[in-house]
């Protein structure tokens, strides 16, 4: 799957949680009502990733989160079990994550298949994959894969909801890939030259062992993979240097997302070697090879 | 013939019974209408039909939920009959619309009670319930939770088959869940979609859904199909941005996906002998389906509608609907709803008023869901 184009936004939350309205504007040029956080944020990464490339109207979506829309399902169940008040009914509609989908489907004037899919640890591998596959089949031409983390405040609770510790620095975040095969959307900036999936340390160690590395790739981990056995994965497959992109990054949930952007942004020619763990035995890699 | 995603293994739980036979025989009678639910959550005008699952109370969400799950996975896995390396390596393949939403509300309910610091959506995670079944069952391949509303388990189905055709993987599980929660219920009755009576989809006194509860797990595998087993023959998914709640009610939507998915199989609409359609007894939604596929049919074959048996059983639907009705095939009938939609004047189509009797053929099973997400597959048995 040849990459042309990324967009993103990230930003640290310390006390509280920037306006998006006025950056929404600015980066669509549109008003859009009656959409929360989550969907702003999505068509804020998706604008940026599209920029002025006209997408086919076939383009899908594959849209991830750690939490999906948070802010939404938090005030429908303070509202509905706190408070005594049913939930409004477009807030109930926004609690199934695919109405994102709809808003970016809307805006980008698209007329095609569109999934919002998650799996704990491994979400946006997860949209790669099925993305992966319906280019396999010959079902697209061009593809958006995207993942998007919000904050809610306040973060005390934010941090309990997500499992990190009271001192973890935390960040609402969104990243687009856009995908394809198609002449139309450009030159292509890089390649995600497979995504793979292991149910066990010795299967990724067979995988590993195979691989033809040469001295342009760099190899990453992700969250939950311990610093020394990614150490022992470079040993291992003789890759010459660690790409450290969460070294500045705040903590959200789809952080392995920003190794895309980063990675391509870099400025070398290379492949990216990414290995992911659940820390229950199972192990997920991509290959991102940069042009 | 060629490799194919093929149904090995199948497990459901609806309000018509815990298991196959159960769920068969009570397709053979009538739809029974549901009875009104009684749940001190809601208030007296809340207080609406519902199809609950049967022989299991609602208290208790965390252990009713998981409960469901173990027994529609336990008989799937028994009738595929995995050994332990094949089961190790399947891929798992999560379709809900609420996930595990009922135990966050319940854990939540307890917190507001008991907890000076009580915190909305706790532990909550999408990947919740496949992370139970990994462990319960031992299952070591890749896991996706997906959740596009009512199309959740067929996009489910639609993805873990198009992994098996392109050989990703050797087996896959894929469950649907939709069990009551106070978000689902109070929800769709502030949308005013819920009928007070029966759902009676495309018939001209339709007024709305009754909702339902369900889980149903399949177990599949690429194979050359033996001459009764059910295949995936293809299918698709498209987003129609009419509008975020109802399908484009001329049809033209709901046509293109029904288009694609026949493109996709490799057949024509001539070949299909039944349509399953995903008939919600709303206004628009049965208006904009029956408009969609007089569109793509100049003969209509067949067409059928569960929900008044079962209830919408949300984002089960795609799953549980497409096991009740392959089963039904494979016992010699197709689905029928006496007294609803029994002609053609309101919307252009009627539902089957009698079983009619089928052996195998191609067949079309349509669902629609929120934020214009629409999905069609096809399946089929014996020759093709």
């Amino acid at each position: 799957m040849k990459i042309y184009s990324t967009g993103m936004y990230y930003e640290p939350v310390i006390d509280r949680l920037p306006e998006l309205k006025p950056l929404l504007k600015a980066v669509t040029g549109q008003n859009f009502r009656r959409i929360d956080r989550f969907i702003q944020l999505a068509l804020i990464g998706v604008s940026r990733c599209s920029g002025e490339v006209s997408l086919p109207i076939e383009t899908a979506i594959y849209l991830t989160s750690g939490q999906g829309d948070l802010e939404v399902m938090i005030d429908v169940l303070e509202q509905m079990l706190r408070d005594g008040k049913s939930p409004k009914p477009l807030s109930f509609i926004n609690t199934v994550s695919n109405s994102a989908c709809y808003h970016l489907a809307k805006y980008l004037h698209l007329k095609s298949r569109n999934c919002f899919v998650a799996s704990h640890c491994f979400s946006f591998e997860r949209a790669l994959r099925l993305a992966m596959v319906d280019f396999l089949q010959g079902n697209l031409t061009s593809a958006l894969v995207g993942s998007v983390d919000i904050c809610v405040l306040p973060l005390a609770q934010h941090r309990q909801r997500i499992a990190v510790s009271p001192d973890t620095p935390v960040a609402e975040a969104c990243h687009w890939l856009l995908l394809g095969d198609d002449d139309c959307l450009g030159e292509p900036m890089g390649e995600v030259e497979g995504v793979e999936h292991f149910g066990s340390k010795e299967a990724l160690l067979v995988w590993l062992a195979a691989l033809d590395v040469d001295n342009s790739w760099s190899i990453a981990g992700g969250h939950i993979l311990p610093e020394e056995e990614l150490v022992f994965y470079q040993e291992l497959t003789l890759v010459g240097q660690q790409f450290q992109y969460r070294k500045n990054l705040a903590y959200y949930d789809t952080q392995t997302a920003s190794a895309f952007s980063q990675y391509l942004e870099h400025g070398r020619e290379g492949t990216l070697l990414h290995i992911e763990t659940d820390g229950e035995g199972r192990y997920c890699t991509f290959l991102l090879k940069v042009f | 013939m060629s490799l194919r995603p093929c149904v090995i293994g199948a497990g459901i739980a609806t309000c018509l019974g815990g298991d196959v036979e159960e769920n068969l025989y009570a397709l053979k009678q009538s739809p029974k209408q549901a009875a009104i639910i009684e749940h001190h959550s809601l208030t007296d005008a809340e207080r609406l039909p519902y199809h609950l699952l049967k022989g299991a109370e609602l208290d208790h969400a965390d252990k009713r939920l998981y409960q469901q799950i173990d027994q529609v996975v336990s008989q799937a896995l028994g009738e595929a009959q995995l050994n332990d390396e094949q089961r190790s390596k399947m891929a798992l393949f999560v379709g809900s619309s609420s996930h595990d939403i009922s135990v966050s509300e319940q854990l939540y309910k307890q917190e507001l009670i008991s907890s000076k610091e009580p915190l909305a959506l706790r532990l909550s995670s999408f990947g919740n319930i496949a992370g139970y079944v990994r462990k319960r069952f031992s299952i070591k391949g890749e896991d996706f939770s997906i959740n596009t509303a009512c199309t959740s388990s067929a996009n489910a189905l639609l993805y873990a088959s198009s992994m098996l055709r392109t050989g990703q993987v050797d087996y896959v599980l894929v469950l649907a869940v939709e069990l009551f929660n106070d978000t689902t219920a109070l929800g769709f009755n502030n949308l005013e979609l819920l009928t007070h009576t029966q759902m009676t989809p495309f018939d001209k006194a339709r007024d709305g859904i009754v909702l339902g509860e369900a889980c149903g797990a399949l177990v599949l595998t690429r194979k050359e199909p033996e001459a009764k087993e059910f295949v995936v023959l293809g299918g698709a998914n498209l987003c129609d941005t009419h509008s975020i709640s109802s399908a484009n009610p001329d049809g033209s939507s709901i046509a293109m996906v029904i288009r694609r998915a026949l493109d996709n199989a490799g057949v024509t609409p001539g070949q299909i002998r039944a349509i399953k359609a995903h008939g919600t007894a709303s206004l628009r939604g049965d208006e904009a389906e029956a408009a969609g596929v007089l569109q793509v049919f100049q003969d209509l074959p067949d067409v059928c509608a569960i929900k008044p048996y079962i209830g919408h059983t949300l984002g089960a639907c795609g799953l549980v609907e497409m096991i009740l009705f392959y089963q039904t095939i494979l016992a010699g009938f197709i689905i029928a709803t006496p007294g609803i939609a029994s002609d053609e004047k309101e919307l252009g189509l009627k539902l089957t008023q009698r079983h009619e009797s089928v052996g195998s053929g191609i067949f079309l099973l349509n669902y629609f869901g929120f934020g214009g997400n629409n999905c069609s597959l096809v399946i089929a048995n014996g020759e093709q």
